[in-house]
């Protein structure tokens, strides 16, 4: 029998879950939870395509090893043929010629071919007397030419990466303006009563249950520690993401979770051992209330 | 390749072999379970193309949780088979991988220009996570152990790892969104 898990508990899980990471009694929990519920599924679904990603941290081989890739191609294709007839499956192709048809297309191409060699003929005699002058040039043109293409080649692929790199950086722009400034967005102020004035302020998109926050004042953590956000709810806290300031103080920590619009008590800063805790340990850096 | 044409797998395998192949070689030790276990994804998408359902993620997600899940199956048998250690896998972490350059396996140039575009931002999002939600990344995508066997293996409470793995795919999430609306 699968155990049932809250909302909550199911939700925290999502992360291991994508990656295959739970024990397959949890796992099992979690997934039973996830088909009946449909934010838990569309997370799931979220979390799979970025483990997925993960696969292009592996290097390639060096060595494209044709062979291999030829081989496993081969054998592909015949299994998958092979398949195809054992289910009885007929793709549509062009369909081949009766042989009267094809003797009376090759007659015809013969009579065009030997016409057209007369012609040929004729004009490749001009040809040569002209090409021979022309042929000295082309070959100077032909290694400009081929530098050209180099360089155009090289043109391009530069464009394609800075292009790709600025698709981006404006998709992750737009998604930033739109989970701070959006219809369903609301906002938490954060303060704090230090001499240095850390101040933040938290950003929430209902519609898209993202969360950004803007902190600015913050001093460097010590060596080995780092700032954790807390969500602070009724039913208990719930850790939104490590970051660390820049060198001015300041901090952008973008997350995302679902939460209920009246669940939210407080929103919180707290420092850290690097790598983050499951539940707040040091001290509070920042605060702020919810007001609902 | 849902109509049962061969020629379409074959096109499909000419576009995708390359991350598979770099994958399951990331994964696998052996040339000979590396081959195997390839050509039986393919071999999966080809039986089971009639149940890709787009509108439940995209192409690249389902192919490449077919080959890491074949890829899984063949290191845990592995793994039985010679009561291996896991200390003894070796091989890359996440933080030289983060390094490294992307060679590609392709002949394609616009193919080889994608998946390096791709790979780099995606070692550049990884270069930004804390060294222990890395671990904790790679040991549970690459060498395929349970939250529970991080904790073992690492000596860090479960409910750290638990975090680490958290927070370590709540940041690559939000650093790769557009990533993931170009693979769809």
């Amino acid at each position: 029998m699968i155990p049932e898990l809250s909302h909550e508990e199911a939700f925290a899980a999502l992360e291991a879950a994508a990656l295959d990471a739970l024990d397959a009694p949890e796992r099992d929990a979690v997934l039973a939870h996830a088909d009946n519920c449909e934010s838990c599924r569309g997370e799931l679904t979220a979390l799979r395509e970025t483990a997925a990603q993960l696969a292009y941290a592996a290097s390639l081989p060096s060595e494209p090893m044709p062979e291999s890739r030829d081989r496993i191609r081969s054998r592909l294709t015949a299994r998958a043929a092979a398949d195809a007839r054992v289910r009885g499956i007929v793709v549509e192709r062009k369909p081949e010629l009766t042989r009267r048809q094809y003797q009376a297309i090759r007659a015809r191409i013969n009579v065009l071919a030997w016409r057209r060699a007369e012609w040929l003929a004729l004009a490749a005699s001009v040809l040569l007397i002209v090409g021979v002058g022309v042929m000295a040039s082309v070959l100077r043109d032909r290694e400009n030419l081929k530098d050209a293409l180099v360089g155009a080649t090289a043109s391009t692929q530069r464009s394609q990466r800075t292009t790709d790199s600025l698709r981006t950086l404006v998709m992750s722009q737009d998604s930033l303006i739109n989970g701070i400034t959006g219809r369903d967005v609301a906002m938490v102020q954060l303060t704090s009563t230090a001499t240095r004035q850390p101040k933040a302020m938290m950003f929430w998109d209902h519609s898209r249950n993202g969360w950004t926050l803007i902190a600015h004042n913050l001093p460097m953590p010590r060596a080995g520690r780092t700032y954790q956000l807390w969500l602070v709810t009724p039913a208990g806290k719930i850790s939104a993401g490590t970051f660390m300031p820049d060198t001015s103080g300041a901090a952008m920590v973008r997350a995302t979770y679902a939460l209920a619009r009246d669940s939210l008590s407080a929103v919180a800063v707290t420092d850290e051992p690097a790598g983050g805790m499951p539940q707040p340990t040091g001290q509070m850096v920042i605060l702020g209330s919810a007001t609902k | 390749m849902q109509s049962g044409d061969e020629r379409a797998l074959g096109t499909f395998y000419d576009r995708w072999y390359p991350i598979v192949n770099g994958l399951v070689a990331r994964m696998l030790k052996s040339a000979d379970d590396v081959e195997d276990v390839v050509e039986e994804t393919f071999w999966q998408v080809w039986r089971q193309s009639n149940r890709f359902a787009e509108g439940r993620g995209s192409v690249q997600t389902w192919l490449l949780t077919i080959a890491r899940s074949r890829a899984l199956d063949r290191l845990r048998a592995t793994r039985r088979r010679r009561e291996d250690s896991i200390d003894e896998d070796g091989g890359e972490n996440l933080a030289s991988l983060a390094e490294a350059s992307f060679s590609t396996a392709t002949s394609d140039p616009s193919l080889a220009v994608e998946h390096n575009e791709r790979s780099r931002l995606i070692k550049a999002a990884l270069g930004e996570l804390p060294q222990e939600q890395r671990e904790a990344l790679e040991l549970g995508y690459f060498k395929g152990l349970s939250q529970s066997e991080i904790a073992e293996r690492t000596g860090q409470p479960l409910g750290t790892v638990k975090t680490r793995m958290r927070l370590a795919m709540q940041k690559l999430r939000d650093r790769l969104s557009p990533l993931r609306e170009v693979a769809r």
